[in-house]
C-alpha cells in the first residue's frame, strides 16, 4: 500500500493522512460496504425481471444472472473510483518505489473480489447452477468477469483524472448507461457490444459467438483505454512519462483496432444475440430426443409418442420418421413436450404432429387448413385408445370426423409455402 | 454598510464557482428544454415497461454534481468563522442555481407546455434538495453521488405494473402542480437546513476531498 511508504517519506506526514486505527480496515471500504446492498438490489432486479426463458437451461440462467451487471457493473466503479479517488488525492506527493501496476492491483483487488464475488452469487443463487452438471459454458461468466474487470478499471481512471465530485457521480452512471441505453437504439445489433446480452435463451438457441465475442472487444477495449489513463496518470517519474503516454497511446489505438475487428462481425445480427443450438446436444433414446435439461420428461413423451404414432397409423396415414425431438429436421419430427403429464403430453402431440409433417408449426395463418388439422388431432387423440380430458372439442353444429375421414382430410390439408 | 454587504455576496459567488455553477444549471434547462419529450429505454423491470424514462429526469440528475459544486468548497471554512449573517450569501446562491430552472419553466408555459414547465422545476427542486440537505450530513462527492443512486432506483424499479408510480418514486410520476409544490417546499427546507442547523459549520470541519485519509 501506498501508507506503507509513509514513514520512509522526506516530507512530514500530513495531520490528514497520518495512520489511524481502522484507517485501513479492508472493512470500512466502499467495495465491502456497498456488497450487500448492491447484491441485494441485483438479485431483487434480475429475479423480478422474470424472462419467461426454461429456468432448468443453464444458459438462460446464466445469462440471466448476467444480466445482474447492469447494477454490478455501476457499482464497481463506484467503488473502484472511491478507491482511487483517495490514492489521487496523495499521487505525487508521496516516495512510492512500487511500480504503478502494483500499487493499481493493491487498490483494486479487493474490489475486482466483490464485484467477482457478486456475480458468483447471482450465478449460484439465480440459476441454481451446479458447475459439475450445469455449466453453462464459459461464454457467459467469462463476458460477466470481463464486465467486471472493464468497468472498475473504467471508474478507477475516471477517478484519477476527475475530482471525487465529479468522479464518483460519473463512476455511477456512466456504466448505467452504457449498458442500458444500446438496448433502445437503432441499428439493433449495437445491444450485444455491451455485455448486457438479454432475451437469451430458449432451450432450441445458444448464444451467437459473435454476440460475445462483439461484448468481449468491446468492453476488452474500454478496460485497455482506461489502463492506458491510468497508466499515464499513474507514473511519479517525469522523465518516464512521455515514453509512458506513448506507449500507453499505442495500446489503446491497437485495442480499438483490435475491438472493431471483433465487433464487426455482430453487425450481421438482429435483436437476439442467439444462434440455433446444435442437434449434438440431444440426449436421444429409443425415439424420442430430447435437450439434456428435459431429460426428466422422457418417460411420459415415450409413452404418450407410442399411442399417438399407433393412432395415427391406425387411420392409415404416413409418417416419414418415427424419431421426434424438440425441432423439425429432416430425421425428425419437432412434438416433444417438456411436461411430465401423459394427457398433455398426448394432446400437444396429436396437434403438433401433422403439423410437424407438414412445415407447418409457425404458420396459422390459414383457417381452412387449421380447421382440417384441428379434426385430424381430434381423430389421433380419440384412437389412442384412452380418454384424454383436453380434447379440443369441435363445434356444437359440425358432425364428428369418423376414421374414414382422416385420408380426406390429410390430402386436404396444403402444406405451408 | 450595503455596499459592504453587496461586496461580500460578491466575493462570496466568485469562491462557490458561482458562473460555472450557472452556466451548468443553464447547460442542464436548455438540454431539457431541446430534447423535451424524448425518452430513454433503461432496464426496467418488465412490469414496468409500460413507461420509458423521460430524458428530463436523466438531465436533472446533473443538478446533483452542481449543487454540490456550488454550496461545498473551500470556501466554507472562511463562512464558518463568519459574524455577519449568511442569509444574502445562501439566497444568492440559492437563485443561482434555481434562476436557470425558473427561465427554462417559464419558457415551457410560454410554448404553453405546462407538463414540461412543471417537470423541470419539479426535479430540478428535488435534486437540489436531496443534495443540499445531504451535504449538511456528508462530504460533498458522497452528497452527489447519494442522488444519482436514487436515479438508478427509480429508473429500473421506481413503477408498479399498471405504469404509476411507486410513492418513494414520484418523480417518475407525472408531473403536477402538487408535486411541484413539493419539491420546491423540499428545496425551501433544505436552505434553510443548511443555513440554520449549524451543519454548515459541520461540514467546514469536515476533511476536504483534497486531504482525504487513506
Amino acid at each position: 500500500m501506498v501508507t506503507d511508504t509513509l514513514a520512509t517519506g522526506h516530507r512530514p506526514v500530513p495531520a490528514g493522512v497520518a495512520r489511524r486505527p481502522g484507517d485501513r480496515s479492508r472493512l470500512r471500504s466502499a467495495a465491502v460496504l456497498l456488497w450487500v446492498p448492491a447484491v441485494a438490489f441485483a438479485l431483487f432486479f434480475v429475479s423480478a425481471n422474470a424472462t419467461g426463458w426454461a429456468t432448468n437451461y443453464s444458459l438462460a440462467a446464466a445469462s440471466q444472472a448476467n444480466d445482474g451487471v447492469v447494477i454490478i457493473g455501476p457499482y464497481v466503479a463506484l467503488a473502484a473510483a472511491w478507491e482511487m479517488g483517495a490514492l489521487r488525492s496523495l499521487w505525487g506527493r508521496l516516495p512510492v518505489r512500487r511500480p504503478w501496476w502494483r500499487v493499481l492491483i493493491g487498490r483494486l483487488a479487493l474490489v475486482l473480489g466483490c464485484g467477482l464475488a457478486a456475480m458468483g452469487t447471482l450465478y449460484g443463487v439465480l440459476g441454481h447452477l451446479t458447475l459439475l452438471t450445469d455449466f453453462p459454458g464459459w461464454s457467459l461468466p467469462l463476458i460477466s468477469a470481463i464486465s467486471v474487470l472493464c468497468w472498475s478499471l473504467f471508474g478507477a481512471a475516471v477517478a484519477l483524472i476527475f475530482r471525487p465530485l465529479v468522479a464518483l457521480p460519473v463512476a455511477l452512471i456512466a456504466p448505467f448507461l452504457v449498458i442500458s441505453l444500446p438496448q433502445g437504439w437503432s441499428p439493433l445489433w449495437l445491444r450485444h457490444l455491451n455485455g448486457y446480452l438479454s432475451d437469451c435463451c430458449s432451450t432450441t438457441d445458444v448464444l451467437d459467438s459473435r454476440a460475445v465475442t462483439a461484448s468481449i472487444g468491446f468492453l476488452g477495449a474500454i478496460a485497455v483505454c482506461a489502463l492506458a489513463v491510468i497508466a499515464v496518470r499513474l507514473v511519479h517519474d517525469p522523465r518516464r512519462a512521455p515514453a509512458t503516454a506513448a506507449v500507453a497511446l499505442t495500446v489503446a489505438g491497437v485495442a480499438v483496432l483490435g475491438a472493431w475487428a471483433l465487433i464487426t462481425p455482430a453487425s450481421q445480427l438482429g435483436p437476439l444475440p442467439t444462434a440455433t443450438r446444435p442437434l449434438a446436444q440431444l440426449d436421444c433414446a429409443h425415439d424420442v430426443c430430447l435437450w439434456p435439461e428435459d431429460k426428466i420428461y422422457r418417460d411420459a413423451n415415450q409413452t404418450g409418442w407410442d399411442q399417438v404414432q399407433a393412432s395415427w397409423r391406425t387411420l392409415g396415414l404416413p409418417l416419414k420418421t418415427t424419431r421426434i425431438g424438440p425441432v423439425t429436421t429432416p430425421t425428425l419430427l419437432g412434438v416433444t413436450v417438456t411436461t411430465d403429464s401423459t394427457d398433455q403430453v398426448r394432446a400437444s402431440m396429436a396437434s403438433l404432429l401433422p403439423r410437424a409433417l407438414l412445415g407447418c408449426q409457425d404458420d396459422y395463418t390459414d383457417q381452412n387448413r387449421n380447421d382440417a388439422l384441428a379434426e385430424l388431432a381430434y381423430l389421433t387423440l380419440n384412437g389412442t385408445g384412452h380418454p384424454n380430458p383436453l380434447v379440443t372439442p369441435l363445434p356444437p353444429n359440425q358432425p364428428p370426423p369418423t376414421a374414414a375421414d382422416a385420408a380426406r382430410l390429410w390430402s386436404n390439408v396444403r402444406a405451408c409455402s | 454598510m450595503v455596499e459592504c454587504a453587496g461586496v461580500l455576496v460578491r466575493l462570496t459567488l466568485k469562491a462557490h464557482h458561482a458562473p460555472a455553477a450557472a452556466g451548468l444549471s443553464l447547460a442542464i434547462c436548455a438540454l431539457t428544454l431541446l430534447l423535451n419529450g424524448h425518452t430513454i429505454m433503461l432496464p426496467q423491470l418488465l412490469a414496468g415497461l409500460t413507461r420509458p424514462v423521460n430524458i428530463g429526469l436523466l438531465f436533472a440528475v446533473g443538478f446533483a454534481p452542481t449543487t454540490a459544486y456550488l454550496f461545498g468548497g473551500d470556501s466554507l471554512l472562511l463562512e464558518a468563522q463568519a459574524r455577519r449573517s449568511l442569509v444574502p450569501v445562501d439566497l444568492a446562491l440559492g437563485a443561482v442555481i434555481t434562476a436557470p430552472i425558473l427561465l427554462a419553466a417559464c419558457a415551457a408555459l410560454t410554448t404553453r407546455d405546462t407538463s414540461t414547465a412543471l417537470g423541470v422545476a419539479r426535479d430540478g427542486c428535488a435534486f437540489i434538495a436531496t443534495t443540499l440537505f445531504l451535504l449538511t450530513l456528508v462530504r460533498p462527492s458522497i452528497a452527489a453521488t447519494v442522488p444519482v443512486l436514487y436515479f438508478l432506483a427509480i429508473s429500473t424499479v421506481g413503477l408498479n405494473s399498471d405504469g404509476s408510480a411507486h410513492t418513494w418514486a414520484w418523480l417518475r410520476a407525472q408531473p403536477s402542480p402538487a408535486s411541484c409544490a413539493v419539491s420546491i417546499a423540499l428545496l425551501a427546507l433544505a436552505v434553510i437546513a443548511f443555513h440554520c442547523l449549524a451543519r454548515r459549520q459541520a461540514a467546514a470541519r469536515r476533511p476536504l476531498e483534497d486531504r482525504a485519509a487513506i
